[in-house]
């Protein structure tokens, strides 16, 4: 005898949750693998955020609004790119204006440190303090110290003293 | 401390949305509780985004005073109206079934916050669009204005405000800008958005299997990358999907509680990214329209009062939105109208390259099959998806794909294969949630039926 509730919706219903079930199960295994895979990561390496490069600037920079942030690297490369987005958060609220050298600080972020100096020595500033990943803040005093942190202030007192 | 602002806004949700319903209306309490989180967080949001509005500055102690103020009064009301009763919640038995069913939503609910650990600080470019914005707003004080500059072009500065000052509400308990908040936001996004989904299933068709479209988005791990790595499409996702589900169910039940509330969602939604006022402008036009219709009919399906309830809700929660375009938004910067520009305009090979490269990224591996899963199941549904019951969120999807391809075409900023492989599948991650629900219930009705 034909079972009642056989019909052709029912084949098309059976059809629909067995595929269902198929992709719950492909799922399933690739977030395990995935995260799986992810823990062996970061437990040889633990994740590196590119802002804390820049930890610390934000002393030295004070209470401006506003820096400079030049670059001679491509920005079109990802890494580069997260760099700049990564300062700009840590250094929040402090806005970054990319490639303006004529703020009163400057963040240099150059494929090479003698790049950077270069760059600095043509507009004239001032280099303030250097890190150990190459990021190198200049004060241009030709701007004023409106902003600028006290130790900054006594920083281009003294520099001026040097100057004949 | 962290979680404390999302406690009191998802209370201040669950009384408003009590407050919005007589006792016969409700909806079901996993429904209920759901949606008026996120409504809760909605409203947060926009308490803080006044505080910017009003007095021109970030005013911890007023937004939280506010909160509180308006949590005792809705808590008064209760009172006064004695509806403080115990819940009638129809928990399912416990058996073997769904003890493991329990067990496995556990697991993969851990499997999803392992996920969003491993990017504490979300993907790289949300901290530039989104987090960076709330860091500003909280910390900027007066120099709140310089977020809208053109020298941050990079971080969209036309884009709402609605997920920043999520976080920026959550970060006033903290007084600093604590790194965890925005993962708890989204953390909370995604699980809001599987049980919203699965919510509306179960209350449509009490199926059990109604679980199953959530367990599928948070099993899979491209949607709880895009879901947990702190971007605003999960919220976007998240008031979509409520808004629609809310009109629908403003359609069968002919209530203008459930219109007020989709006027409410629809109005969150246009503060979320401008493809959520897109989809708002589209939802607007689908109220108006199913208001012509349903006059000819008898009993009306959509009536006037209804459709008053929505647009007085969506009216409401859209200021912030105004506001925020009038005063404040520099415009879109990134804009060509490739129908008039010489240099830029628009041709057939982009539309046949947009048609092309849709094609392909439903059939990406990433997907893992949940689109072709989808597309089989449209084509298995024979009728079934297209029935009166279904024609609101099919033909909201028909409408929304044709202006989001049209969009494609006509802007020719951006060099079209770069963009979509940015941006589509941010824009098919943000619909999936709705088009697991349009297919599952097609098919979970029916088994309702044949029970």
């Amino acid at each position: 005898m034909p079972n009642k509730n056989f019909s052709f919706l029912n084949i098309r219903k059976q059809i629909f949750f067995t595929l269902t079930a198929a992709v719950l199960i492909l799922n399933l295994f690739f977030l395990t693998k995935e995260t799986i895979k992810m823990v062996h990561i970061r437990q040889r390496a633990p994740y590196t955020f590119l802002g804390d490069r820049f930890r610390g600037l934000e002393t030295l920079i004070g209470k401006a609004p506003i820096a400079g942030y030049y670059t001679d690297k491509n920005l079109d490369d990802k890494v580069n790119a997260m760099q700049l987005a990564q300062a700009q958060l840590i250094l929040t609220p402090i806005i970054l204006d990319l490639n303006n050298t004529g703020h009163e600080f400057v963040i240099f972020d150059c494929t090479s440190p003698a790049a950077a100096l270069k760059k600095i020595k043509d507009i004239g500033a001032q280099p303030l303090k250097a890190n150990r990943y190459g990021i190198i803040l200049a004060h241009n005093p030709d701007r004023g110290t409106a902003y600028a942190a006290d130790s900054v202030k006594t920083f281009d007192k003294k520099i001026s003293r040097q100057s004949p | 401390m962290i979680f404390l602002p999302f406690f009191i806004s998802s209370a201040i949700g669950i009384l408003v949305v009590n407050r919005l319903f007589k006792k016969a209306d409700k909806p079901n309490i996993f429904f209920h509780i759901f949606l008026a989180t996120g409504i809760g967080l909605g409203i947060s949001s926009h308490l803080t985004f006044y505080s910017f509005l009003i007095l021109d500055r970030l005013m911890p102690a007023g937004i939280i005073d506010v909160h509180l103020v308006l949590l005792g009064a809705l808590l008064t009301d209760l009172l006064i109206r004695r509806q403080i009763k115990k819940p009638e919640i129809a928990f399912p038995r416990l058996t073997v079934k769904n003890s493991a069913l329990t067990f496995l939503i556990f697991f993969i609910l851990v499997l999803v916050v392992a996920q969003g650990r491993f990017y504490p600080y979300g993907g790289w470019d949300a901290w530039q669009v989104w987090n960076f914005k709330a860091k500003f707003l909280l910390l900027s004080g007066d120099n709140w204005h310089d977020l809208f500059s053109p020298e941050i072009w990079r971080s969209s500065p036309h884009y709402p405000l609605l997920l920043p000052l999520i976080n920026v509400w959550a970060w006033l308990f903290t007084a600093k800008p604590v790194d965890a908040t925005p993962l708890v936001t989204s953390i909370f996004f995604t699980v809001l958005t599987a049980g919203l989904l699965s919510s509306a299933l179960w209350g449509k068709t009490k199926n059990i299997f109604s679980l199953l479209p959530a367990l599928l988005i948070l099993t899979l791990p491209f949607f709880n990358l895009l879901a947990t790595t702190q971007y605003c499409d999960i919220v976007l996702s998240f008031y979509l999907l409520a808004a629609l589900l809310t009109l629908s169910d403003a359609q069968k039940t002919r209530s203008p509680s459930f219109a007020g509330l989709s006027g409410i969602c629809t109005g969150f939604l246009t503060f979320t990214k401008p493809e959520g006022l897109v989809a708002a402008l589209i939802i607007s036009g689908l109220v108006v329209a199913l208001t012509i219709l349903s006059r000819r009919r008898k009993p009306k399906n959509f009536s006037v009062i209804q459709s008053g309830f929505f647009f007085a809700g969506l009216a409401v929660v859209s200021l912030p939105t105004f506001a925020f375009h009038v005063l404040y938004s520099p415009g879109n910067q990134t804009f060509i109208n490739g129908l008039t520009s010489a240099l830029k305009p628009v041709t057939w090979q982009r539309l046949q390259i947009i048609m092309g490269f849709l094609l392909l990224e439903l059939s990406s591996a990433k997907w893992n099959g949940i689109w072709l899963l989808l597309g089989a199941g449209l084509l298995l549904g024979g009728k079934k998806p297209w029935t009166p019951d279904n024609t609101l969120i099919a033909g909201f999807l028909f409408l929304y794909f044709a202006v989001i391809v049209a969009y494609y075409e006509i802007n020719t900023y951006f060099e079209i294969k770069w963009w979509l492989s940015v941006s589509l599948n941010r824009i098919l991650f943000s619909l999936l949630p709705l088009v697991l629900f349009w297919i599952f219930s097609t098919y979970l009705t029916d088994e309702k039926e044949k029970n």
